[in-house]
């Protein structure tokens, strides 16, 4: 029996839409009344996350994205082009693959020691910047960096990984020989775990340094487990480990958080 | 007003099930009826015995767990359990009996039951390759090569482990 031929479309939906993102783009190509039931609304709504409507009823994009467009077309609009929330110091984004919630804490979102103190960060805005501003390190012998997210607004029972996301300008210097600290921790509960690395890419292990292709590296601060999100609120920090030596040239687009797969022990 | 307690369902093969109104009201369909009061004479079903037996076991088991819900019974619970999972398996294991069961619920509107199947039908096909989504169920490749590579290409990404 061909199955297809006596079940609803809407049946075929439901049974899609209790897959993946990855799932739900294969199954459109078994047969026509597939990709119908694949590409319905459907789908999409539950591939979603539960409250991407809030989201982006906050964020500065047009608020007739969550309406106007086909839930598919949405969904792809959000892995490919983040939206703004807070005042434009956060961007938000799903990952393709799993339709798992990222965010981005802009420069302007994070708490960085004597950020507001122009003779050490200068506030710039570059084009290849998502943000409508970047933090420039121009001269400074004490260096830290903290990004909080309420673990809520993370997707639940995934593992997150915590990026700096940054460039060095024209003229750098001090990076190479600073042993930084960075910990990505629930605040108030665990906060000794950190882990030394050095923003130069030749003095890292390259499994925690990235390229991003956009214009910007990336290393990897820590991971976190988002159980079901009541954890509290998460801080992401980078911080001298030594806390000598000066260095400027460093330019800080931000600090993303975004699912990482475990490896298996 | 209806006076039995009981209503009876006739399968597609002529098989009368004798079940009560309020283990079947989980179902949408004959719920509607019952309250039409059309529901005193036999209710014609266009599904097999073999199925329509089935639903009524879950919906059975479904309006007993109910029930006992405020009990803290653990043995009932386990008994519970072990059926449901049984159901599951052998749903799992036989796709007569899976898409039959998928297209009663659907006609007798048991959301809870239909949830459960195409749950269990997700887990079947999660992974799969379109190709092999087709030999599982049988379903004939109705795209032209054209269609075909287009719906690919739209999300290569999604074919590539």
């Amino acid at each position: 029996m061909d199955i297809t031929n006596a079940l609803p479309v809407e049946c075929i939906s439901h049974i899609i839409s209790l897959t993946t993102p990855r799932d739900a783009c294969r199954l459109a190509a078994v047969s026509h009344i597939f990709k119908s039931a694949a590409d319905s609304d459907l789908v999409w709504e539950k591939l979603l996350p539960s409250d991407y409507k809030l989201i982006i009823s906050n964020s500065v994009s047009s608020s007739s994205l969550s309406t106007s467009l086909p839930k598919k077309d949405l969904y792809f609009h959000l892995c490919h082009y983040p939206v703004f929330i807070n005042n434009c110091t956060m961007s938000f984004a799903l990952e393709k693959e799993t339709g798992k919630k990222c965010y981005m804490v802009g420069a302007r979102g994070l708490c960085i020691e004597w950020g507001s103190t122009a003779n050490f960060w200068k506030w710039t805005s570059l084009p290849k910047s998502r943000f409508p501003e970047v933090a420039e390190l121009v001269y400074f012998w004490f260096f830290e960096v903290n990004a909080r997210i309420e673990t809520r607004i993370l997707s639940n029972r995934t593992n997150y990984a915590a990026y700096l996301v940054f460039k060095f300008g024209k003229s750098t210097d001090g990076f190479g020989s600073t042993l930084l600290a960075s910990g990505v921790y629930v605040e108030g509960i665990n906060d000794e775990e950190r882990q030394g690395l050095f923003l130069d890419p030749s003095r890292n292990t390259p499994q925690l340094f990235h390229d991003r292709r956009d214009g910007w590296m990336e290393i990897e601060m820590g991971e976190f487990f988002n159980k079901n999100g009541d954890d509290g609120t998460l801080l992401c920090s980078l911080l001298d480990f030594d806390r000598f030596g000066t260095r400027h040239g460093l330019v800080i687009e931000g600090i993303e958080l975004r699912p990482k797969k475990r490896l298996m022990p | 007003m209806a006076t039995t307690s009981t209503v009876k369902l006739r399968s597609g093969d002529n098989e009368v099930f004798e079940v009560e109104k309020q283990v079947m009201i989980q179902s949408g369909t004959i719920r509607n009826m019952i309250e039409d009061d059309a529901a005193d004479g036999e209710i014609p079903l266009q599904i097999s015995s073999r199925n329509l037996a089935k639903v009524v076991e879950w919906c059975k088991c479904m309006q007993h767990r109910d029930r006992n819900n405020n009990n803290d019974n653990k043995e009932e619970e386990e008994e519970e359990e072990e059926w449901e999972k049984k159901f599951d398996e052998e749903v799992s294991e036989d796709k007569d009996l899976h898409f039959g069961l998928l297209l009663a619920a659907n006609y007798l509107e048991i959301p809870a039951l239909l949830h459960r199947l195409c749950q269990l039908a997700a887990d079947i096909v999660k992974g799969k390759t379109p190709e092999e989504i087709r030999r599982t169920f049988n379903i004939k490749k109705d795209f032209t090569p054209e269609e075909e590579e287009a719906v690919m290409d739209e999300h290569g990404w999604a074919f590539h482990d």
